[in-house]
């Protein structure tokens, strides 16, 4: 015979009940309410216009910003703006400028320009350029082309970096290397790496001299120091496969084949390639010598301050000058996204940030060069960058390579990137970037293709 | 007191009134409502897409078949393809028969059964990106806990091959390799890494093992003593009686497991992105990339509907083959 259904009790059915209604009831009692924004000095903000600030950065750097708009939320009566840390800012901005709802001012990465504007994302600031607030002028030679790569002004400069080459000078000393004559050429940086590494008594990896993969953001750019312009400006094309990038990719591959990647990829699993960490190979005395930007100085105060006075930095080698003939420069931009709801207060914020007192302080903080043609004196006498006078003087530079504009960079440079790596793991460098040519060569001819179809059709917007 | 409403006409056919279909379809709208607009229009949409060049921050523009003729030509799709094919084509048998091993010696009347079942369904409840930071760690070349264990049972192995390889006369070189032995990077190396991802596949089969143990505990004693009192030993029994009674439970994990194989993207999003050098790029990371990356949504769209036109063609043919080795009792 069939067991009868287990009943519910009615003092269950009862319990259960009263349970939801008071987890309902606290809820609303103590459950998260909208928040009420508040000056920093504790007052309500009152009848001002709220502009949404979307920042990348946090730690040190997202403080410093946070502190130029609390000064910029005191100095007027008017506006105030809402500062949200966003990760992966580019694409979540792009998601919201195509849902409608972006924020009114974002922080961008300079490779994200040529994309932000082929999608018509960004508002033209023709206001800032019109008023001299921001013109040509403002700014060192290579920021400029970054905030208006096309002539036209789209972004304001924020806080730059240009790549130096960071030697250890402990290390230098101990491989019986003068340890203030950093490499001059490429051959004395492969010649000074192979003195600077060492090998364990189980002949396995103890230290490099030079790696090209640390940190490893930059590979799709080595070129640049062989003397190819990545990017042609006039056809919107790619030189990949010049032989500048021919030659920059072997001498890349030349560390892989002599090392073994097995032994180099064994030799940093106990890295981290993140800048801020004890356990960077530079900053763990691993690795010798690196190719970074000027806000390495703050990390290696931070994560080992043994080394804070005994590392040098200077312009990496040229295969075609002398080293600073050519730099490879970068910075994060504030933007208008399209579509933003508060476009003259953004504007107003934007002017504000642009002040040069306030740069510096953010510069300063970043323990970067200033991307203004004219810098005060209490910055470089106070910048706690103890180098700070190379980086500006690289930042004057006629000869920096940034990132391509180009609508289609974000998917280049992971190919470019990509085929790096294959490059690393024993592809042939010619036919690997032989390859890559033709294949970017159609993405860009399509892309051309679909913008000249779509200025036809009117569909741009 | 509802009258009745429902009438038969003797021949077999149900009458419903306007108002009965009326209530019903009214209980039915929400869901008929949510899958309209959340599943229909988006795939209709997504069909359309696919013939367009779109970024979601211009409107389409119709290019025709010109998505769908780029992926034939893109050497990073057909790679993408080969690896999830590898992957699946490993992945989904070895899992399986993993799966039925473990469900088999869980279903043994042992002490601690439940123990047992219990860990084997653990590793299932652990956040798939949780699963992976753990397991890079534990395939780190330098420091993780495989190459820890392995470094001295390959050098060992290693010595051992030199000294036959010594007495076979090798050459230097080569018993020099035969010392030098050593694990490999795993993640790092392009050549080991998709060896590595699919062997965190085997950590998540807890599902599939309790649907199998299900299956298992279904398959009536008697034929056991059927079997056992016509001969049959532990293998006979497992080829004659288990494996044919337990098909249907087979097929429907093979099926499950060809689509999923085909879907599987957090595992290699997490642990490799796809690298080193494209070796773990699968299909659904690829697509994720092309989409969200690079908003290139129209040929994500067509590489979408491309993906269902795979996964409809595996599954139609296990399922005719499924005719000549599922067994339904």
């Amino acid at each position: 015979m069939d067991k009868p259904l287990p009943q519910i009790s009615r003092l269950f059915t009862w319990l259960f009940s009263a349970m939801l209604v008071l987890g309902g009831a606290a809820l609303l009692v103590f459950g998260d309410k909208p928040k009420a924004y508040e000056l920093p000095n504790g007052q309500p903000i009152g009848q001002r216009t709220v502009i949404s600030f979307w920042e990348n950065w946090t730690g040190v750097e997202g403080q410093a910003m946070r502190d130029v708009v609390d000064k910029f939320n005191m100095s007027q009566n008017r506006i105030y703006v809402n500062t949200v840390e966003v990760s992966t800012i580019d694409i979540k901005t792009l998601i919201a400028v195509a849902g409608g709802d972006p924020p009114d001012i974002v922080t961008l990465w300079s490779g994200d320009m040529g994309q932000f504007i082929a999608y018509n994302a960004l508002t033209p600031l023709d206001s800032l350029e019109d008023h001299g607030i921001v013109t040509s002028h403002t700014y060192v030679p290579y920021i400029w082309r970054l905030c208006a790569p096309y002539g036209r002004l789209y972004a304001v400069a924020a806080t730059p970096e240009i790549n130096m080459l960071y030697w250890n000078k402990l290390l230098f000393a101990a491989a019986g290397l003068d340890p203030d004559k950093p490499p001059r050429t490429f051959d004395e940086l492969n010649e000074m790496s192979h003195r600077l590494t060492l090998y364990d008594s189980s002949g396995h990896l103890k230290q490099i001299g030079f790696l090209p993969i640390v940190p490893g953001w930059w590979n799709s750019m080595w070129g640049v120091y062989f003397g190819n312009h990545l990017y042609n400006y006039q056809t919107g094309y790619f030189n990949v496969d010049t032989p500048e990038q021919i030659a920059a990719y072997s001498w890349f591959a030349s560390f892989s084949k002599q090392l073994g990647f097995t032994a180099v990829d064994s030799f940093l699993s106990g890295s981290e390639q993140q800048f801020d960490s004890p356990l960077n190979p530079f900053m763990s005395g691993k690795v010798a010598m690196e190719l970074i930007g000027p806000y390495f100085s703050n990390f290696i105060k931070r994560n080992n301050p043994g080394l804070a006075g005994h590392y040098g930095i200077a312009p990496f080698p040229t295969s075609f000058g002398k080293p600073g003939d050519v730099y490879h420069g970068d910075c994060d931009l504030w933007g208008i996204p399209r579509g933003a709801k508060h476009v003259p207060e953004a504007m107003e914020a934007l002017q504000f940030f642009s002040e040069q007192d306030n740069i510096e302080y953010l510069c300063d903080k970043h323990c970067k060069p200033s991307p203004l043609m004219v810098v005060s004196r209490s910055f470089i006498a106070n910048n706690p960058n103890p180098y700070i006078e190379e980086f500006e003087q690289a930042m004057h530079s006629q000869n920096v390579e940034v990132l391509p504009p180009s609508p289609i960079w974000a998917r280049v440079n992971d190919e470019l990137a990509n085929a790096a790596q294959r490059i690393w793991y024993g592809a042939p460098v010619e036919e690997t970037l032989q390859q890559e040519q033709v294949l970017i060569n159609q993405w860009t001819s399509d892309a051309l293709r679909l913008q000249k179809l779509r200025a036809r059709q009117g569909t741009n917007e | 007191m509802s009258k009745a409403v429902n009438i038969a006409d003797g021949q077999g056919r149900l009458y419903i009134s306007w108002k009965d279909q009326l209530t019903g379809m009214a209980f039915a709208a929400p869901y008929l409502v949510g899958i309209c607009i959340f599943l229909l229009f988006p795939l209709a949409m997504s069909l359309y897409y696919s013939f367009c060049d779109y970024s979601m921050l211009q409107p389409p523009l119709w290019i025709g078949l010109d998505n769908y003729r780029h992926l034939l030509t893109d050497d990073t799709f057909h790679i993408a393809l080969i690896n999830t094919l590898i992957y699946a084509a490993i992945s989904v048998p070895c899992t399986l028969a993993w799966s039925i091993f473990l469900a088999i010696l869980l279903n043994r009347q042992i002490r601690s059964q439940g123990i047992y079942r219990t860990i084997i369904f653990l590793p299932t409840l652990v956040p798939l990106v949780a699963t992976g930071i753990i397991w890079n760690w534990l395939f780190n070349s330098d420091s993780g806990l495989i190459n820890y264990f392995l470094r001295p049972v390959l050098g060992l192995v290693g010595g051992i091959a030199a000294h036959v390889a010594a007495w076979l006369g090798a050459g230097p070189a080569t018993l020099q390799a035969l010392h030098d032995i050593s694990p490999p990077a795993w993640l790092g190396d392009p050549n080991w890494a998709m060896t590595a991802i699919i062997f965190v596949s085997f950590w998540g089969v807890g599902q599939t093992v309790v649907i199998f143990l299900a299956g298992l505990q279904d398959i009536p004693a008697e034929l056991y003593e059927a079997a056992q009192i016509d001969g049959a030993g532990s293998w006979g029994r497992l080829r004659h009686v288990t494996l044919p009674m337990l098909s249907p439970v087979i097929f429907f994990n093979l099926i499950m497991g060809i689509i999923g194989s085909w879907q599987f993207f957090d595992i290699p999003y997490v642990m490799t992105a796809g690298g080193p050098g494209r070796a773990t790029l699968v299909y659904s990371l690829y697509l994720f990339n092309a989409a969200f990356n690079e908003l290139r949504m129209g040929a994500a769209s067509a590489m979408a509907w491309i993906l269902f036109l795979i996964i409809l063609a595996l599954t139609a043919l296990a399922f005719w083959s499924a005719k000549k080795w599922v067994h339904y009792s």
